[in-house]
């Protein structure tokens, strides 16, 4: 009991103090810069901590009240990870202006297609009676924006791996971080949202904010490498291209 | 329960998705292997495949049953010379990306255009083959697939440049 106590208090409170190392590397490197909303999606996490903290702790706050602030904060921190989101999608963009466009245009088709399929979630588990209405919200709706969420990041992933992007080393961590912690939430919320709420799945997507933390943490921090194209082509290598030019310059 | 298992099992395929990028990244590829990897691509062919007077000429001197099974076999290999293409492209996409950060500005911005064109390409040539599916299931359709074969040229052109501002003793220039 103790030790379940000591992990939880552990995976409440350590994520959030990396957080600040976090924000202190983005700021300290400039990329705040880059990554506007991110850092203040970094504020706007650190700073409702403490007040759920109080919320959690104080014998004073009922059940019902904790529900509905944890709910309006949810709210808000889930429309900062959208801004983040497209962020991402514009800092992709930015670094490949042949695929401005193609980016876009993606970003609002996935966006469309995974808002039909979440409302169809939504639909199908919409409550029958007013008992069901705190699961409908806190898990239902919550697995709807997860959907969309992870879907996106993985059209962004997909994108970069189709084409043969390079990312940018803290790009690369912030949607690695992003990606893998609302995989889990998704499992989570998908799992409570059948057969309610389970102690065991707070503990999970806790332990992997604190892995996404890390994850930030290690790409803000590790320095980028910059390759440039030094070592000489083997002259086989530059054989097989003049092959296809010469005949491609032949008359027709 | 259904809705459930499947997004549990969605979630779980996208970790693993994740996880062999992760593993992928941080492999280096050696120059030797990039050039393994150049498969070669007879644009000529290419270009009588997807060439819609063949086509016409073949529908009108062949049965319909044949034509179709022929319309059919040409097409796949269109497909192949396509993503065979595609390939080289992701190859060059890599070339121009070290290219463009060199400290030499001709040959960054020589990098910079070999980027962009791979890019373009790599995105007709996923529309293409789109196309050409399309056209596989209902031959009926004409493909038009203009913008393949010339970005893979302005391509490969970029490719001899880069190679002629970097390595200007090598063979490559004797190319041209």
């Amino acid at each position: 009991m103790v030790l379940r106590t000591a992990i939880w208090f552990y995976l409440l409170i350590i994520p959030h103090l990396l957080l600040v190392w976090v924000l202190i590397a983005l700021y300290r490197q400039k990329l705040y810069k880059r990554h506007r909303v991110f850092f203040v999606y970094l504020i706007y996490d650190l700073g409702q901590f403490p007040f759920v903290l109080y919320l959690i702790l104080s014998s004073s706050v009922s059940d019902a009240r904790y529900s509905r602030t944890a709910a309006v904060l949810l709210a808000g921190s889930v429309c900062l990870r959208f801004a983040v989101i497209y962020e991402l999608f514009s800092n992709l963009s930015k670094t490949y202006p042949s695929l401005e466009r193609f980016c876009k245009f993606l970003f609002r088709g996935l966006t469309v297609v995974l808002l039909f399929i979440a409302i169809g979630l939504v639909a199908s588990a919409w409550p029958g009676n007013v008992h069901e209405l705190s699961r409908f919200i806190t898990f239902v709706l919550d697995r709807a924006v997860n959907v969309l969420q992870v879907g996106l990041l993985l059209g962004l992933f997909g994108i970069a791996k189709f084409f043969g992007l390079s990312w940018r080393k803290h790009v690369f961590g912030i949607t690695l971080g992003f990606a893998m912690y609302l995989s889990v939430q998704l499992m989570a919320t998908a799992v409570q949202a059948e057969w309610g709420y389970l102690k065991v799945c707070d503990y999970i997507t806790m332990a992997t904010y604190h892995a996404t933390v890390l994850v930030w943490l290690l790409y803000v921090l590790v320095p980028e490498s910059q390759t440039a194209l030094t070592s000489v082509p083997d002259s086989a290598d530059v054989a097989a291209w003049n092959r296809e030019v010469e005949r491609l310059l032949q008359p027709k | 329960m259904t809705i459930a298992l499947i997004l549990v099992l969605l979630s779980l395929c996208a970790l693993v998705f994740l996880t062999r990028i992760v593993k992928g990244r941080g492999i280096v590829v050696a120059y030797d292997a990039l050039e393994k990897s150049i498969r070669p691509v007879d644009i000529a062919a290419f270009r009588n495949l997807i060439d819609p007077r063949e086509e016409d000429f073949l529908r009108a001197n062949l049965a319909a049953k044949d034509f179709k099974a022929i319309h059919r076999e040409r097409l796949l290999a269109a497909v192949d010379y396509i993503s065979g293409a595609s390939q080289n492209a992701a190859v060059l996409l890599r070339m121009g990306e070290l290219a463009r950060r060199s400290p030499d500005p001709a040959v960054a911005e020589a990098g910079e255009k070999l980027l962009h064109n791979a890019l373009q390409f790599r995105l007709h040539a996923f529309q293409a083959m789109g196309r050409i599916y399309l056209a596989i299931v209902l031959p009926q359709i004409s493909i038009h697939t203009g913008q393949v074969t010339e970005n893979y040229e302005s391509m490969t052109r970029l490719v001899v440049l880069l190679g002629c501002l970097r390595f200007p003793t090598q063979g490559i220039a004797s190319a041209l």
